[in-house]
């Protein structure tokens, strides 16, 4: 061995070029698939932190029928994507997918919707961004190393005003759900989302009106925070319809899903409960909005009228007019249930507020008669109280 | 030293000075706009902020009493929504409890206790909820509010769900058991 020491050490050298070229490839290789992977991890964190956090809306029924919708618009051929949906407790108008198939979609913006085929345009929209893997190449377009880090600084920076949410979303989830991609990638979405639900044989002239719905909801009440979600901010909605409104084309004759009796039934409860979120954030717009789509469409259901009345309540405090109205609706429910405690309730503390103590006594007293331990029972107790000892000084 | 350079200088000093400190209590402490008084024990900490006064009988993260005075027909932090003129207690306390719910700081968050209380001679509230701070420590925490003609007045004593809630508690609630508002402010 030690005769050749020239070829030898040649022969080395070779074998180190070569393995360093391999090894050089394969760093470069490593690299290009250790990115998406890592968005990939990430994805995964950030949305363990979402299912822990107590946001996700829990119906079971609403999730599978979700799930199914998700899974005939995506169609067959996505993987390694697993479409999924869950349902965040939140107002605001929003929905993202995760680069892994797992979209969000806010219950404000699911009970703005009047059809499935309005949902298959959302899903259509938000898979494409999964399956074109617009995330990891969002991050590559970035120039620079420099470019990437800042572009991940946004995304870990400025969020503490959108909300709850937000506070939640890390650098993907930021990007899917507040930021958006590009106006290309975005296009791109609407196209191939369009094909999609199109495919799946929905009614594609409900692709715009979705977003006509979504905004003509955000006219009514602008997000709260200077920074809103994606489908929140005007010049991103106006985008939406004029795409789709294009991919029409020919076929933007009159034509309707018509009344959507199984998504109307699935998405009953998600309404209901939103309008209570609504009420919750001071959205009272909206709430009220979504309160007279649950009267149309669930007419014989008088809870909806105790949180109609709560609205118009905490909206006019001081408008007379709407404080008849208050107490109309109460009575309304108490008139078709006099067994609805809630209501019983309310209109004896409307009456207590108003001063109108002899009215408000029957009611405070039916009330604890229907719930003897309630968890408020304290309180009305110290109503009735007082307003037996008024009397008694009378 | 040239103008400017004395300008600056004079800026930062300002600055400092005006920058929120902690004082310790001497006998009691008088919120200047509504003339309350908060009778702390003697040695305790304070620091007044604008429409709050912060309380502490050692260091804020073992216990930390807040003293607001929330102006009516201002829409609250995190709910939006907004306290009215003479709230019925249980909704004031239902405004305050929304309004931490939607606070990401306080994540688990959940009422233990929601019953009347009577703060300064006014029908009150009065919450005990616990919650796991950012930093994810159990957290305990005394609500006590009222509502008037012109605002709101909320008490707030958080502090670690172990050890430091009771043993603070009865100070506290002996601190707002004294609570005085003077006649002319209380409207």
């Amino acid at each position: 061995m030690t005769r050749y020491p020239f070829f030898q050490n040649f022969a080395t050298l070779g074998i180190l070029c070569f393995g360093f070229s391999l090894y050089a490839q394969e760093k470069k290789t490593r690299t290009f698939e250790n990115d998406e992977a890592e968005i990939w991890k990430e994805s995964q964190i950030e949305q363990r932190k979402m299912e822990e956090s107590g946001l996700i809306y829990q119906d079971d029924s609403l999730t599978a029928y979700l799930n199914r919708v998700l899974i005939k618009v995506a169609g067959d051929e996505i993987n390694p994507v697993v479409p999924r949906v869950r349902v965040i407790k939140s107002p605001v108008l929003n929905a993202f997918a995760y680069p892994n198939g797992t979209m969000y979609i806010h219950s404000g913006l699911l009970a703005k919707m009047e059809n499935e085929s309005q949902l298959a345009t959302l899903f259509g929209h938000e898979i494409t961004h999964s399956t074109n893997r617009h995330a990891i190449l969002a991050f590559r377009s970035q120039k620079s190393n420099s470019d990437a880090l800042a572009f991940l600084g946004i995304i870990s920076g400025g969020f503490g005003l959108i909300g709850a949410v937000a506070n939640l979303l890390g650098q993907v989830g930021y990007m899917a759900s507040v930021s958006g991609y590009s106006q290309e990638k975005e296009k791109e979405a609407d196209v191939l989302g369009f094909q999609k639900m199109k495919m799946a044989g929905y009614t594609i002239t409900e692709a715009p009106k979705l977003f006509e719905i979504l905004k003509r909801d955000l006219d009514q009440e602008p997000p709260a925070e200077k920074q809103s979600f994606f489908f929140s901010s005007h010049p991103k909605l106006n985008d939406r319809i004029k795409n789709y409104n294009q991919l029409l084309g020919a076929n933007s004759k009159p034509d309707s899903a018509g009344v959507d009796s199984v998504f109307i039934k699935v998405t009953r409860k998600l309404l209901f409960d939103n309008i209570s979120i609504d009420i919750q954030s001071g959205r009272y717009n909206s709430a009220y909005y979504s309160s007279t789509v649950y009267i149309k469409r669930f007419p014989s259901d008088y809870r909806v009228y105790l949180l109609q009345a709560e609205i118009l309540n905490k909206r006019y405090p001081d408008n007379t007019d709407k404080q008849a109205e208050v107490m109309e609706l109460y009575k309304k429910v108490v008139g078709l249930d006099s067994t609805q405690a809630d209501a019983q309730k309310n209109l004896g503390k409307w009456y207590y507020k108003k001063g109108d103590y002899t009215g408000a006594l029957p009611y405070l007293e039916t009330y604890l008669k229907l719930i003897p331990n309630a968890k408020d029972k304290g309180y009305i107790e110290g109503y009735i109280r007082k307003i037996k000892t008024s009397m008694d000084s009378k | 030293m040239n103008k400017l350079t004395f300008a600056l200088l004079l800026l930062s000093t300002s600055l400092v000075s005006c920058a929120p400190q902690w004082y310790t209590v001497k006998k009691s402490v008088v919120d200047k706009k509504t003339g309350a008084v908060l009778a702390a024990p003697t040695g305790w900490k304070f620091m007044e902020l604008e429409n709050r006064i912060l309380i502490t009988p050692d260091s804020p993260d073992l216990g930390l009493l807040v003293f607001q005075v929330l102006p009516v027909s201002k829409p609250m932090k995190f709910t939006k929504q907004i306290i009215q003129k003479n709230m019925l207690p249980e909704d004031l306390a239902a405004l305050v409890t929304d309004n931490y719910q939607l606070n990401q700081e306080l994540t688990q968050f959940k009422i233990l206790e929601n019953s009347p209380e009577v703060l300064a001679g006014t029908e009150g509230f009065r919450l005990i909820s616990e919650y796991k701070s950012g930093d994810g420590n159990p957290m305990k925490m005394l609500t006590v509010g009222m509502s008037q003609q012109d605002n709101a007045i909320v008490f707030e004593f958080a502090a670690p769900k172990r050890v430091y809630f009771d043993k603070y508690k009865p100070e506290i609630e002996a601190i707002i058991s004294k609570f005085k508002i003077s006649p002319e402010q209380k409207k």
